[in-house]
């Protein structure tokens, strides 16, 4: 059916039913000049604009950070604090050291700033982001999970957890054990009824 | 001696997994597989008994598969039940597949009484599918998991007892090949006040009627077949806008109308209320040279001042025929200005504002057809926000057709100064 339709027949249907479309960009099209598109496009501003109120977040270590305050709430943890009145000075955080806290302040950045989160240039931008953002030694990578568990912070406890369940996926028990440095301290008799236990799964 | 001892072990590697909180561990568990979930309780002594603490269970056909390659395949039944048993959490989320060789094997009333057991520990996701073979029985005590939010069913007889009152939290219900008994449908979603994504893959068996999704009022996500209307054959414009202005809440859309008879109505119908809400909108299976959907499709775009992303995927079916220019004419009179009825209640001005678009982002799959430009050329012409427009070749089309085609595309004028055109 398709290769019927070759260019004879696209050639046939020509303009001139139609208003013509010259180049030249003063002319107005379907109705429209460029003012009204112009105001129009004012409505709709493309970049999020940037919230005049910043917070105060204090590290174990002293350190202070001073973010947006949209940036800030992707805690929940600290969102409540807002909410219930805490942060008038800075917010401290007893559990979080300064190199991890400033870490999780890059990641809430950028997903802020990503605009329209579903569209599928942005989404593969951020994608190769999170990808290159779990890409650290294993003590960093669990402190971000603690301080993702404890900051409520859902996007990032999700991304850091699959890095471990990926560590994990597909390993025989010694490897996970070589991996986290798990000491393997059952008995035989222990370890033959652990396996005897869940034997569909030892197979 | 002492003091360097000490040393050693600081710098030993630390077994940091094995200290993290109970919560952590379920949030890695739960993104395994289940066998080598189960399979972390050989670990270490710590480790024996972490695995009890998941909450998601998934025996899906991996697990099927996995457990055909092991010798315990004809022990389904007792394997999941064991481990339901020494779960000691709560259990969030439970996907159970069933295909026909473990059909034979697998018993209702064993299903049931996993039900029974999971809806005392408050499941909130369940998906039961079946492929093949006859049509699952439902249990009866999935209708007492009264938590439910959300609900996946694939080849099943819905078949509520009589004292089923419906799911008070469910907020996403995906259906395929159900069936249902007359009315209860209507009565179904009555039932389901918080209801805000429904999704209905074809089903033949259907016999849905327009009124009966109409009640649903929170609706804000709809994934709809029209061939699952009980008058599929008639399908016009005024059924779409009566379906689409039924739900206030839209946010998006997907319609789909395969094995449907699209019909023309006999007035240019122009769509009676907008849709405040609707961000995205996809047509699957459109017949662009049938004029009346074409038109239908054209009033939804317009009515729907907050659009933002429009994906078309066309029916290739009819491509044969190609429409009489005079009638293509008629369908693109009313976006210009001369001697088109413009309606009474909004002046000229109004009506040149109301057909500026939102529209961000454009999906289209094509095979060159003149319709197709088009739409294309409307989109661009009246979407000053557009940034992306992607445009798909439904297969592989000759050369010089896609060379014409990009030619036109190119030729075209464009409201937006950032938008992308993206031929793949």
């Amino acid at each position: 059916m398709l290769k019927n339709l070759n260019s004879k027949h696209i050639q046939r249907f020509s303009y001139k039913y139609l208003p013509q479309f010259p180049i030249s960009p003063n002319s107005p099209k379907l109705g429209f000049s460029r003012s009204q598109i112009a105001n129009y496009r004012s409505n709709f501003p493309t970049t999020i604009m940037s919230s005049s109120k910043t917070i105060v977040l204090r590290s174990s270590d002293g350190e202070t950070f001073e973010v947006d305050e949209a940036v800030a709430v992707e805690s929940q943890t600290i969102k409540h604090m807002i909410e219930d009145g805490c942060a008038d000075t800075s917010i401290p955080l007893p559990n979080v050291t300064s190199k991890i806290l400033s870490k999780v302040i890059e990641y809430c950045k950028k997903h802020v700033e990503t605009p329209n989160a579903d569209e599928k240039v942005a989404e593969e931008d951020l994608k190769s982001f999170d990808a290159d953002f779990v890409k650290v030694d294993q003590s960093t990578l669990f402190d971000l999970i603690l301080a993702a568990n404890y900051l409520n912070i859902k996007s990032l406890l999700d991304l850091t957890c699959q890095t471990v369940a990926d560590m994990i996926k597909g390993k025989t028990p010694e490897e996970i054990r070589k991996t986290f440095n798990i000491k393997n301290d059952f008995t035989p008799e222990e370890e033959e009824e652990v396996r005897r236990e869940n034997a569909w799964a030892f197979e | 001696m002492e003091l360097i001892k000490d040393k050693a072990t600081n710098f030993a590697p630390q077994d940091v997994i094995s200290k993290m909180p109970d919560k952590v561990v379920t949030h890695i568990l739960d993104r395994l597989p289940l066998q080598d979930a189960v399979r972390t309780s050989i670990l270490s002594r710590n480790w024996r008994f972490k695995w009890t603490t998941l909450s998601h269970l998934v025996f899906d056909k991996n697990f099927f598969e996995y457990l055909l390659k092991t010798k315990s395949e004809n022990n389904y039944e007792k394997i999941i039940s064991r481990i339901l048993l020494n779960l000691r959490g709560a259990i969030t989320k439970f996907v159970l597949y069933i295909e026909e060789q473990s059909y034979a094997i697998l018993d209702d009333e064993d299903v049931n009484h996993w039900m029974l057991f999971l809806s005392r520990k408050g499941v909130k996701d369940i998906s039961l599918c079946k492929e093949n073979g006859p049509r699952l029985w439902l249990p009866t005590h999935l209708f007492s998991c009264l938590e439910l939010k959300h609900l996946k069913l694939n080849y099943c007889d819905f078949d509520p007892p009589t004292s089923f009152n419906g799911f008070p939290n469910l907020l996403s219900l995906e259906l395929h090949i159900v069936r249902f008994e007359s009315g209860k449908f209507a009565e179904f979603f009555t039932q389901c006040p918080v209801l805000e994504t429904l999704t209905m893959g074809f089903s033949i068996a259907s016999n849905v009627k327009l009124a009966e999704i109409a009640k649903l009022a929170n609706l804000k996500k709809l994934s709809f077949c029209f061939g699952n209307l009980d008058k599929r054959l008639m399908i016009s414009s005024s059924v779409v806008f009566e379906l689409v202005g039924s739900l206030p809440k839209l946010e998006e859309l997907e319609m789909e109308f395969l094995w449907c008879e699209f019909i023309k109505d006999d007035a240019k119908k122009r769509c009676p209320t907008t849709f405040p809400c609707l961000k995205t909108l996809e047509i699957s299976t459109m017949d662009l040279e049938n004029g009346g959907m074409l038109s239908c499709a054209f009033e939804i775009i317009r009515s729907s001042p907050k659009l933002q992303t429009l994906k078309i995927i066309p029916s290739f079916g009819l491509v044969g025929s190609l429409p009489k220019l005079e009638e293509l004419e008629m369908e693109f009179l009313w976006c210009e200005d001369e001697g088109i009825p413009t309606p009474s209640v909004c002046s000229l001005e109004d009506y040149k504002t109301t057909r500026l678009l939102q529209l961000r982002s454009v999906e289209f799959t094509h095979s060159c057809t003149e319709n197709e430009l088009r739409l294309i050329e409307y989109l661009l012409a009246c979407s000053p926000v557009l940034e992306k427009i992607v445009i798909h070749p439904f297969c592989a089309l000759q050369p010089d057709d896609e060379l014409r085609f990009a030619m036109e595309l190119l030729k075209l004028h464009r409201a937006s100064p950032v938008v992308d055109i993206d031929l793949n």
